[in-house]
């Protein structure tokens, strides 16, 4: 039914559905089951030294009685109490969430203590590899270039899943796929509306 | 000399193939191979140079002398690799038999699933029953085979789906459901890789009524957001009885359970978090997805009812990454519990009774089957006493850092698969009492001998890179699943090789899973088969574990588990086969038209994703880009099944 308008062209609508497409879905193939987790007990935190990615979500779950302030040296100092340094609130039988968020943390060993009543019980060690916590499969620089798409599944797995293994590492990436993907569809729908008013001319 | 050495166990396995260079040479015929000249080849070559490159084939065309190729098929349906547009997305088309291995080769295939009454020989009943048959999900299709015959098996139709990606697919055991996934896990590539007109359905599951094998229909979809299912299975129940009257006057119940790998996100909004393992009820299941209703009747019963979830709770993991990668059901042999076998990536492997679904839907799973966890492994302590406890048998000792560091071959638990019958010292009750050794008694109720009948599960993880390490085959004595523990691990024999040439003590991944552990199935008398990528099918033997374990005081105490355990058992390698295309081909690549480019997981032939054992003794191995070998390994051969292959 149209709306009064002019409608798309099909190569608008194209473009239009496939961008809708990708912004509707890309959030969840970036984030989903991806989280990793920490187990604070009452006389001991699990793990006490792994690996992450920047732009992963680290959970601290407390399982514990008691509550539980997680602080985190963000800027890699070795302190935790600084301007730039984070932190969250786990209570007894609950859990808090952190954001390796690329535009605040730094490559490097990151120190976070768990406290309580403002005595630090337990040290872990968070080491940020330098990796973009990002599913395009181009980071994955073992697949040979000029592959079309169906080629490029391994920035999740050839089985969909995340690649978790410590010290491997694919190659370096700063823009979201998704944010590369906006820009180029929009090129695209302008040069499509470019070209439909040169023929219209 | 050669099978002598098989027999008698002594080594990893005494074999082989010719030497790498000679590989070629004996493809169009390994039965004139001289046995003295057979040597060990170590198929995993890590680093491309002018020696090696992963894409040759023929550098690939390597298995055990064992091992030996019994059929295959590329399949191609009917000369065309997508079907005509009237039959998009809704139903499936006859294939003919001409075109078997005479055109090109669609590609792009991955998991296989088998049912059939194999131990009658697949015989077809005068009531139409019976009969064995593949399906195989190939991203955007599947295809249905007989393979009542393993040395010819027939493509019998093809389903073509313009959504992707269809990475797993079940039947029900008569063969007349199939139930799919279509997963959005890359969001950019995957909503319609093959196809040119728009479409929603990244995230769903379909059922596709197989009753025709000719003419697979699809008869009910639902969407599951935001990315679908990475994995499910379906177990009809004829022995609950729900509270609801209406649905208590069917028969049998139709149960799926599916995995979300995402199951921290909001469904639709709703604010609802579900949990990583979902399961569903199917009121009037089988009768209401009949396609020759109407669409109003089948409108009123294409639904499903979310009836329960599951998730490991944080205080029994050692923390990592958590989420449900697979479930398996099954019927532990000796407790008759119905069981999921899950995979929990960093929590591990999972044992959760789903034997009495509740009355009344959980869907947020608060209590079912959540509470009904009964068993777990990890390699770490899990709990500050008991069996997980610090003291107790069921684990490894590991530190939580250590359990998580896949460099050392731990952690991703990606894939578990538990035998479907108990094992005594290299046999089990499928051979007749006459070839029991007398450790095994009269059975698994010998008063003295019973002990020696174990039940176990393997479990692997995967990995999509690791400069250290392939990934240990662990196997987990769950003879009680409340009591589950380790007696034996393995991995790809042979040593690596670094980029500067020395060598590593183990082989290790570069990149691009080429060499992880994917999935496998269990065979009988202790057999494993397992699919590793590029490294091909493996198959080894866990039927004597149980004596070769070296318990500290010399007494098998497996109520004390690990902690009574010297030294684990051996795994014993069998022997392997690499798919590499029909022998009887000269270059099937260019002959079938293997995608050696534009292919979706890999272009490295073989890149095995999956397989199935059938008992009668053969390997059906889904190669990602040439399709299904048929494969029979010498410790397999049952001689009421002689199916030779008949290409030689």
């Amino acid at each position: 039914m149209s709306m009064g308008g002019r409608s798309g062209t099909p190569v608008e609508s194209l473009l239009l559905g496939s961008l809708l497409l990708i912004l509707l879905a890309a959030p969840v193939a970036a984030d989903g089951g991806e989280t990793y987790w920490v187990i604070i007990r009452e006389s001991r935190v699990e793990p006490t030294q792994f690996s992450a990615e920047l732009n992963q979500t680290v959970q601290f779950n407390n399982v514990a009685d008691s509550n539980r302030t997680i602080r985190i040296d963000v800027d890699g100092d070795g302190q935790t109490n600084g301007s730039a340094d984070d932190g969250c609130e786990a209570v007894a039988d609950g859990h808090c969430e952190i954001r390796l968020d690329a535009a605040n943390w730094s490559v490097g060993d990151h120190l976070v203590e768990v406290v309580e009543n403002g005595i630090v019980l337990f040290e872990l060690n968070i080491d940020i590899d330098g990796h973009s916590h990002s599913i395009d499969p181009a980071d994955d620089d073992s697949i040979p270039a000029g592959h079309s798409h169906d080629d490029d599944h391994h920035g999740t797995g050839a089985d969909g899943e995340a690649d978790e293994t410590s010290g491997s590492s694919d190659s370096q990436r700063t823009l979201p796929s998704a944010v590369v993907s906006v820009i180029v569809f929009a090129c695209l729908l302008v040069v499509a509306r470019v070209g439909l008013i040169a023929r219209e001319q | 000399m050669l099978f002598s050495c098989v027999e008698s166990r002594a080594l990893l396995l005494c074999i082989i193939m010719a030497a790498a260079p000679l590989a070629g040479c004996f493809g169009n015929d390994d039965e004139m191979v001289v046995e003295e000249e057979w040597q060990w080849v170590d198929p995993v070559t890590e680093i491309e140079d002018e020696n090696h490159s992963h894409s040759d084939i023929m550098q690939h065309m390597l298995k055990t002398p064992n091992a030996r190729l019994i059929d295959y098929h590329n399949l191609n349906c009917d000369g065309e690799v997508k079907p005509p547009a009237e039959l998009d997305n809704t139903a499936g088309r006859p294939c003919e038999a001409a075109y078997k291995n005479a055109a090109p080769t669609p590609g792009d295939n991955s998991e296989i699933s088998i049912e059939g009454n194999f131990m009658d020989d697949c015989e077809v009943y005068a009531d139409g029953s019976g009969g064995c048959y593949a399906y195989v999900s190939s991203y955007n299709q599947f295809e249905i085979l007989d393979i009542s015959k393993p040395n010819n098996i027939t493509l019998l139709s093809t389903y073509y789906a313009e959504v992707a990606r269809i990475i797993d697919i079940k039947v029900t055991p008569d063969n007349n459901w199939v139930l799919i996934n279509h997963e959005l896990t890359n969001s950019e590539l995957d909503p319609i890789p093959n196809d040119d007109d728009a479409n929603s359905g990244l995230n769903r599951l379909d059922v596709i009524y197989v009753g025709d094998k000719s003419e697979p229909i699809k008869v009910a979809e639902w969407n599951n957001p935001p990315a679908g299912f990475h994995n499910q299975d379906v177990h009809v129940y004829c022995d609950w009885q729900p509270a609801n009257p209406v649905w208590a006057q069917e028969e049998c119940h139709l149960f799926l359970f599916g995995a979300d790998p995402y199951p921290e996100s909001i469904e639709g909004g709703s604010g609802t978090f579900y949990k990583g393992t979902q399961i569903f009820y199917v009121p009037l299941g089988f009768e209401s997805w009949l396609p020759t209703q109407t669409d109003e009747q089948q409108n009123q019963s294409r639904e499903i009812v979310r009836w329960g979830g599951y998730s490991p709770e944080p205080e029994t993991t050692c923390g990592g990454t958590v989420f449900n990668h697979d479930n398996v059901y099954f019927e532990h042999p000796k407790t008759g519990q119905k069981l999921l076998i899950i995979s929990y990536w960093g929590a591990g492997l999972r044992i959760v009774d789903v034997s009495n679904p509740p009355d009344v839907p959980d869907p947020e799973g608060f209590s079912w089957p959540q509470d009904y966890e009964v068993g777990r492994w990890l390699g770490c302590p899990t709990a500050d006493d008991g069996w997980y406890g610090p003291d107790g048998g069921g684990h490894a000792g590991m530190s939580a850092n250590e359990w998580l560091d896949s460099a050392q071959g731990n952690d991703n638990i990606h894939y578990a698969v538990p035998f479907d019958h108990l094992v005594c010292n290299g046999i089990s009750e499928y051979d007749p009492v006459s070839a029991w050794p007398t450790t095994c008694g009269s059975g698994p109720d010998d008063a003295t001998y019973g002990v020696n009948w174990r039940h176990y599960t393997i479990i692997a993880p995967e990995y999509g890179s690791n400069d250290n390490h392939t990934g240990y085959i662990w196997t987990i004595d769950t003879t009680d699943p409340a009591e589950p523990f380790l007696v034996s691990k393995w991995r790809l024999p042979g040593e690596g090789t670094l980029e500067n040439g020395s060598k590593h003590p183990q082989h290790y991944i570069p990149g691009g899973y080429i060499y992880s552990p994917h999935n496998g199935d269990t065979g009988t008398d202790g057999h494993v088969y397992w699919a590793h990528y590029h490294a091909g099918t493996w198959l080894t033997d866990h039927g004597h574990v149980w004596e070769d374990i070296v318990w500290k005081d010399g007494v098998a105490k497996p109520e004390e588990g690990w902690q009574a355990i010297e030294e684990l058992a051996e795994t014993r390698t069998l022997g392997y086969f690499l798919p590499s295309g029909p022998y009887w081909i000269e270059n099937a690549t260019a002959e079938l038209e293997y995608d050696m480019a534009d292919c979706w997981a890999s272009c490295r032939i073989p890149f095995d994703w999956g397989l199935q054992y059938d008992p009668r003794g053969f390997v059906y191995i889904s190669e990602m880009v040439s399709g299904i070998y048929v494969v029979q390994f010498d410790e397999d051969r049952d001689t009421r099944f002689d199916y030779p292959p008949l290409w030689q």
